[in-house]
């Protein structure tokens, strides 16, 4: 059945995919959507169903990583996550190969690589940020935190909530988290790099170098993608992380140990230095806005971690409960 | 060398009178799953890495070898086989995976250690279940007396 024989050391390239396995052939490309950190994004179609579909290449270099560790961490958490409010992810389909070895000028333009087949989705959240109706961000709000809250629960930190990872279907009705990429599972004692999610989304434990956090930290983002809705621009909108501080505590006051025990243990609390005894004040930004919305975001917003509200508590907030 | 996919089910086959050849084919796969179990556990020693990293790597061998066999006369398989089933382990459960030249294998280059991967990974349907036991040895200690605690886990992880 093998054909000719691999020798030591060489795996038979007839073996790439096994028997019976679904590869990339089965879909035909209609146009690339975007470029991600570990490949680029096509949209395609599945031939035999006719079904659309994004296709996430992987790009594999034959390192010395092997498979790249962030990626078998991905498609880990997302087969064990299964809610209408995250992106599935269909199947994983290969190239074929070539049955002809590695080298050689074929033109075979799949070959070596490996593709997370997703649902397609028309865009995403970062299109629409800064022109949604009020009804159109309470419906947008709930789906994320809904998608969030089954995250949380399962153990799951997103750690990269950002306007280009909430992808949008069926003509605005459908809100899904995708891009899990930084996301990874959490224990209560877990330490973590504190390298993650985009700088104007990040939250303030972060900024100050922790590595022990938790939930909360998806929950600060969320409260800046809210608040970004209502303004039409971005909330803190820093270029380096020293400003994206200043910018935070100009609206939310400084953090002492008062506002928020522990503060000072952080390794960059001593790098900062409050300007002016700033106050609390990101109410007033927002005076002309539903008062339940403002409430909402202001507990988003919460410098200390530890009483940020929870993405739970947020879907019950009166906010939710109250029509437009 | 894998391409064999187990007759999943078999049906009515099996008429063949060669139950020699298949006992025999049983023994080498028998030692063949322990040489790979002891690599693991002793490379996996030699790392430092947590039990539970050892223990999700001879999961993912166990669940290979139920979908595929290996011939008899490609004992060197067994060796990338391994490395590749330790190599995803680590990365999903370790904080620092080694890199592939880490494992020290002259014989095999990383471009073939990754395609051991990929087989390993397509022919586990890319379900990289960690769950094991273990992870109910908290819950279920718990029921116990503070200070039989312990022992029932030193027990249980033997």
């Amino acid at each position: 059945m093998d054909g000719e024989e691999a020798p030591p050391g060489a795996l038979n390239l007839a073996d790439y995919a096994p028997a019976g396995a679904r590869t990339v052939d089965c879909f035909r490309r209609i146009r690339k959507i975007g470029e991600g950190t570990y490949g680029e994004v096509f949209e395609a179609m599945d031939i035999i169903t006719g079904e659309r579909a994004a296709l996430k290449k992987i790009k594999l270099d034959d390192g010395k990583e092997g498979f790249p560790r962030q990626i078998l961490r991905e498609i880990k958490l997302l087969k064990k996550l299964d809610h209408e409010n995250i992106i599935r992810l269909k199947e994983i389909v290969v190239s074929p190969g070539t049955a002809h070895g590695a080298g050689g000028s074929d033109d075979y333009m799949y070959r070596g690589d490996i593709y997370m087949v997703f649902e397609y989705m028309d865009h995403d959240l970062k299109k629409v940020l800064h022109h949604s109706t009020p009804s159109q961000v309470k419906y947008y709000m709930e789906q994320l935190l809904k998608g969030l809250h089954y995250c949380h629960v399962n153990n799951v930190l997103h750690r990269d909530i950002k306007g280009a990872n909430l992808l949008i279907s069926g003509g605005g009705k459908l809100l899904k988290l995708a891009d899990f990429g930084l996301a990874r599972p959490f224990t209560r004692d877990g330490s973590f790099t504190n390298h993650v999610i985009t700088l104007w989304y990040r939250p303030p434990e972060l900024l100050l170098g922790a590595t022990n956090y938790a939930e909360a930290v998806d929950i600060w983002s969320v409260g800046c993608i809210f608040a970004e809705f209502l303004l039409r621009k971005p909330l803190f909108p820093g270029r380096t992380e020293q400003e994206q501080l200043s910018k935070i505590f100009e609206l939310c006051g400084f953090p002492n140990e008062e506002n928020w025990p522990g503060v000072s243990k952080l390794p960059l609390y001593k790098t900062i230095r409050p300007t002016t005894p700033t106050k609390r004040r990101l109410r007033d930004i927002f005076h002309n806005f539903d008062s339940h919305a403002v409430d909402l975001i202001d507990r988003m917003l919460i410098l200390n971690p530890t009483e940020r509200i929870s993405a739970h508590d947020a879907l019950c907030a009166a906010y939710f409960i109250t029509k437009m | 060398m894998l391409s064999k996919e187990r007759c999943a089910g078999g049906g009515g086959g099996g008429e063949r009178g060669d139950e020699e050849e298949e006992e025999m084919v049983e023994e080498w796969m028998k030692n063949a799953r322990a040489w790979c179990v002891g690599w693991i556990v002793k490379t996996n020693a030699g790392f430092r890495f947590s039990l539970k990293t050892a223990y999700v790597a001879v999961t993912y061998l166990d669940r290979f070898l139920a979908r595929r066999c290996v011939d008899r006369d490609k004992e060197w398989a067994l060796q990338l086989l391994s490395v590749a089933c330790l190599s995803l382990a680590a990365k999903v459960e370790e904080r620092r995976p080694p890199r592939l030249p880490e494992f020290k294998l002259d014989m095999y280059d990383c471009a073939s250690l990754m395609r051991m991967e990929l087989l390993v990974l397509t022919t586990l349907k890319w379900q990289m279940i960690t769950e094991t036991p273990f992870s109910y040895l908290n819950c279920f200690t718990a029921k116990f007396r503070h200070d039989e605690r312990k022992a029932i886990v030193l027990r249980a992880i033997e």
